[in-house]
């Protein structure tokens, strides 16, 4: 380790402390707002959904909350910290363009389908949109399959940066989050969800504008930060690291066609992910100012700390530790960020930053897993057998809930096989690739058809799948995360528009209903009237 | 080959990809404003 610099310090007291209160006080509001929430719901359809009154508030920081998760929080700063300047394309330079046009395209929508069909999960507006009970049972398959992979790692970096931190074994830290993750997700539902993942996304929305913002004056400004890298290793400063191989993730910060994915990848991932878009199926009908609020919270919240988290804090952590943190082997770079807190505010900052990234996960794991519990019971169970008792349906979601937590917690503490190492590195591309498609372009264009969406499930997994082997199961990769992203957006979009011009569109009085035919506004000169 | 490294492009080239990202997303909500308050 190099003395010029920065070094990871020993876990102090004030630390421990700091995180286990920081922490306690998220578990304690997690379980006070499942607890108001149950007063909430009454039945299975409200447990799913709520009474669909969310205003622009609540539903706006619940959207930042799912979209920002460990990875948007923490991943990202190190990213940058390891890689340089070009890790922000990949780190979340595109937080915007990603999830605002998932705002203009699918709030209103989700919401006017979901009443409209008498829906309660995304995978079951889906269903009834094509009038397809095996569409509705496929999707539940795929989006469990890709949610269970992208789960796994949410955890990861929490559990890590603990242990850094306070010194202790996340074994109980992480055992006693998903026991109050069960709590509050089974005694709340969507309705305690919605609340905790909003309080999560306001929270981490604070707590990175703050540090990055901190960061940023303490490091002396733009000048400083060029100078201290330029003298430590200029190709840090380089928006397109071409020394960095074409093939595998680095293809994202070395090549255009790499860097030009980036925020393909962005924009699908933010439209297309369930947990995104399930957090409209519980909003108000919107007025006008209502739109542009829930736009204006999402733009602050996620303008600011998530674009600066993947740039320019990523150098500031690399100018204040050099490549001292990359020297633990075990955690590496996922120190960057909490370790940026702690070399710019001390233990203070350090453990609101640990709370802020403890939430993180836990808010968007929360977000998962009560999807994946729903698409089980209602999408799967409730839709072939519709004689199951509501109390039946929520006793398995319950017990599912716990199934959902307990695996990513196993795979924190124990290393997942390498199979699922490799799929689950391409779960969030997949995912975004096939529901863009499948959800919310069928939102849009009435000549969709089941076929079509059924074909792009189909193809997305199989490529996904593909993509997951050839770039990160082999060695070296066989193609990069670029190329792999072109392959997955383009291949849904033939199989959902050459799928659906080929086949069968759903009933002309379902069309009718979700796609009324527009007003004609009359128009009538007052010279012409009597004449 | 070396690449040429200047830091001044690469601070504005990040300034463009951010000023992008803010005038996109304003824009573009400015537009579907415009096109709820019609319907």
């Amino acid at each position: 380790m190099s003395g010029q610099f920065l070094n990871i310090p020993q876990p102090t007291t004030g630390m421990v402390v700091g995180s286990m209160i920081g922490t306690a006080c998220l578990l304690i509001l997690a379980v006070t707002l499942g607890l108001i929430a149950k007063r909430r719901w009454k039945s299975y359809d409200e447990f799913l959904v709520g009474k669909r009154d969310f205003g622009p508030w609540v539903t706006g920081f619940a959207l930042c909350g799912a979209y920002l998760s460990g990875w948007a929080f923490c991943g990202s700063t190190g990213m940058v910290y390891k890689i340089g300047f070009s890790g922000m394309w990949f780190g979340g330079i595109w937080g915007l363009v990603g999830i605002i046009p998932a705002i203009w395209l699918a709030a209103t929508k989700t919401r006017d389908f979901a009443e409209k069909l008498e829906a309660t999960t995304v995978t079951e507006t889906i269903g009834r949109r094509f009038e397809s009970k095996w569409l509705q049972t496929m999707v539940a398959a795929s989006m469990l399959f890709f949610l269970f992979m992208y789960s796994v790692g949410q955890l990861k970096a929490a559990g890590g940066v603990w242990y850094a931190v306070t010194g202790l074994p996340p074994f109980w830290c992480l055992l006693i989050c998903i026991t109050i993750a069960w709590i509050f997700l089974a005694i709340g539902g969507y309705t305690g969800t919605q609340w905790f993942i909003a309080v999560k996304g306001a929270f981490i929305g604070f707590v990175g504008a703050l540090l990055s913002i901190w960061a940023l004056i303490y490091a002396g400004g733009f000048g400083k930060i060029s100078d201290a890298l330029m003298a430590q290793k200029p190709s840090l400063m380089l928006l397109i690291d071409r020394s960095l191989p074409t093939v595998g993730v680095s293809q994202l910060f070395s090549t255009f066609t790499g860097i030009f994915a980036t925020p393909i990848i962005f924009l699908t991932m933010a439209i297309g992910f369930p947990h995104n878009v399930s957090r409209f199926l519980g909003m108000k009908k919107l007025s006008n100012k209502d739109f542009v609020l829930l736009i204006g919270i999402v733009f602050v919240v996620v303008g600011i700390p998530n674009m600066l988290d993947c740039s320019s804090n990523g150098l500031i952590a690399r100018m204040l530790f050099g490549t001292n943190l990359l020297a633990n082997k075990q955690w590496g770079a996922d120190l960057a960020a909490p370790m940026l807190a702690w070399g710019i505010g001390g233990t203070g900052l350090l453990c609101l930053y640990l709370t802020a990234l403890v939430g993180a996960a836990l808010g968007t794991l929360a977000a998962l897993v009560f999807i994946m519990s729903a698409n089980v019971s209602r999408d799967i169970v409730k839709l072939w057998r519709p004689q199951t008792s509501d109390q039946s349906l929520i006793g398995l979601n319950y017990f599912l809930i716990a199934l959902f937590l307990f695996l990513p917690f196993y795979w924190t503490l124990e290393r997942p096989p390498e199979l699922l190492v490799s799929f689950m590195g391409l779960a969030a591309m997949g995912l975004g690739s096939i529901f863009v498609f499948v959800t919310v372009i069928s939102y849009y264009w009435r000549g969709a058809t089941k076929l079509g969406a059924m074909l792009t499930v189909i193809y997305g997994t199989v490529a996904a799948l593909y993509g997951g082997w050839a770039v990160f199961g082999t060695n070296p990769p066989r193609i990069g995360m670029g190329t792999m992203e072109w392959i997955l957006i383009i291949g849904c979009a033939v199989t959902y528009f050459g799928g659906s011009l080929v086949s069968r569109a759903p009933s002309v009085e379902l069309l009718n209903k979700l796609f009324p035919p527009k007003k004609v506004k009359m128009v009538v000169k007052p010279g012409l009237v009597g004449e | 080959m070396e690449q040429v490294v200047d830091p001044t492009a690469a601070w504005i080239g990040w300034g463009l990809v951010l000023t992008f990202n803010f005038l996109l997303t304003i824009i573009g909500t400015w537009l579907i404003v415009r096109k709820r308050r019609e319907e």
